[in-house]
């Protein structure tokens, strides 16, 4: 049952129009934490553009479609109204036609889309400030202290992020196999090997730290989190 | 005379360095254009036969038309001609590729120059090394011009190895695995130049900025 209302510790914040709990380090001071949480709502206002702007950024497929249907009736039309009798002549200045009508209308959308709708970076990430995961969210009441919340975030964190960085290692070093770079002798892959061993080493470490500390505040860690994933 | 391979590319010119004795540098040569790393430069004769097939293409296609399909509208005739160019000039596109040069290697040789490429026996080197090995006098003997090789080309690996961890892993996004992980790729790379710094301060061959990872720089 996620949070009802926001307290010491545990803030929403408005992310791309949309409410994101969020907690803070118990270690900071009341100020601190005051001013860590106005500095990610700072870096996290440009992503709040409003209704409109959202709207907006669906042009570059309107654009898309509009050309596309207007320019494939141009064609048939004008192709139709050609004094041409052969069909073989007809069908073939149309398909022509129709793929230059494809061509323009995709090249039009992305210019539009260049112009029109820039990506919308997320807020600079925080140390003190993390998001609270969704599953966490689902457990965590308007009763449980805002330092347990953290001792779980900051456990599942640690989880993700050493499942992501090994990920990411094994997932380079895959695509280095696959460029026929990876015949460069034992080095190479015997160090991404011993990185990705050393990962999951920690990532084991992780797992029981977060079976502990759901044992101590009553968390139930998701299947996700409950084992080492191989 | 030292063995290379230099091939010109988009940024920087490609060097090999053919340590395994008896493998022809014009054969190695060969089998890395065949790997794709630079194109069969095109010849005239080509470009020349290429045009002619796509414009007799283009008239057999017309005649095709008018001739045999018994059609006479602009639009036919000239959708015949794309349709006949595009079969000329693809047919000697077609042939091209497929029809081996006059410079077939033997399957042998083949052989032997697949496995120094893809064993050691061909090392990725420098450019400067190349410089260094052709102006060197007395000139540099052969085994000690191949360790060099294979140890400058082993830290070049580590320091791309580095620089691939740091591109997917950010410090200030993943802390925690970065301090793990990163000592490894470090000490790997320091490894891999005290091991190439040996040899390099032995013969006096001065290391280039290449051996460095360009998160190091």
């Amino acid at each position: 049952m996620p949070p009802t209302r926001e307290r010491p510790g545990l803030v929403p914040v408005l992310v791309h129009d949309r409410r994101r709990w969020y907690v803070v380090d118990p270690a900071l001071t009341p100020d601190a934490a005051a001013d860590a949480v106005a500095e990610l709502r700072r870096s996290a206002a440009p992503t709040n553009v409003g209704r409109a702007r959202r709207v907006l950024r669906w042009t570059p497929l309107a654009v898309f479609v509009v050309t596309m249907a207007g320019g494939g009736v141009a064609v048939v039309v004008g192709v139709g109204a050609l004094p041409l009798t052969e069909e073989f002549g007809a069908v073939s200045l149309g398909v022509a036609g129709l793929l230059a009508v494809l061509v323009g209308a995709i090249a039009l959308a992305f210019s539009v889309a260049d112009r029109l709708a820039p990506d919308l970076v997320g807020p600079v990430p925080s140390a003190q400030v993390v998001p609270v995961p969704r599953h966490v969210l689902s457990w965590l009441g308007d009763g449980t202290p805002a330092e347990e919340v953290w001792r779980v975030t900051a456990a599942v964190g640690l989880v993700e992020e050493l499942r992501g960085a090994r990920w990411a290692v094994a997932d380079a070093e895959g695509q280095e196999l696959e460029d026929g770079r990876g015949d460069e002798g034992p080095g190479g892959e015997a160090v991404a090997r011993r990185a990705v061993a050393v990962l999951v080493a920690a990532e084991a470490t992780a797992v029981d730290e977060l079976r502990a500390v759901a044992a101590a505040t009553g968390y139930v860690p998701s299947r996700r989190h409950a084992e080492v994933d191989r | 005379m030292t063995a290379f391979v230099s091939m010109p590319g988009d940024d920087e010119e490609s060097c090999w360095f053919v340590a395994a004795p008896g493998v022809p540098t014009t054969a190695v040569e060969r089998e890395l254009r065949r790997r794709g790393w630079a194109a069969e430069p095109t010849r005239w004769s080509t470009r020349w036969l290429s045009a002619a097939a796509t414009l007799a293409g283009a008239v057999i296609g017309v005649a095709v038309t008018r001739e045999v399909g018994h059609l006479h509208e602009w639009a036919s005739l000239a959708a015949g001609a794309v349709l006949g160019a595009t079969v000329g000039g693809g047919l000697v596109a077609v042939v091209h590729d497929v029809v081996p040069g006059p410079h077939g290697d033997p399957a042998a040789l083949r052989q032997t120059v697949r496995d120094a490429l893809d064993g050691d026996g061909v090392v990725t080197v420098p450019v400067e090394f190349r410089t260094w090995a052709e102006q060197h006098d007395p000139p540099v003997p052969h085994d000690d011009l191949a360790e060099l090789a294979r140890r400058l080309s082993d830290t070049e690996d580590a320091a791309d190895e580095l620089d691939l961890w740091r591109l997917v892993v950010h410090a200030d996004a993943s802390p925690h695995a970065f301090a793990l992980v990163d000592p490894i790729y470090l000490e790997h790379h320091a490894r891999a130049r005290a091991r190439l710094d040996e040899v390099a301060d032995r013969l006096g061959f001065p290391v280039p900025a290449s051996c460095l990872p360009e998160s190091l720089r």
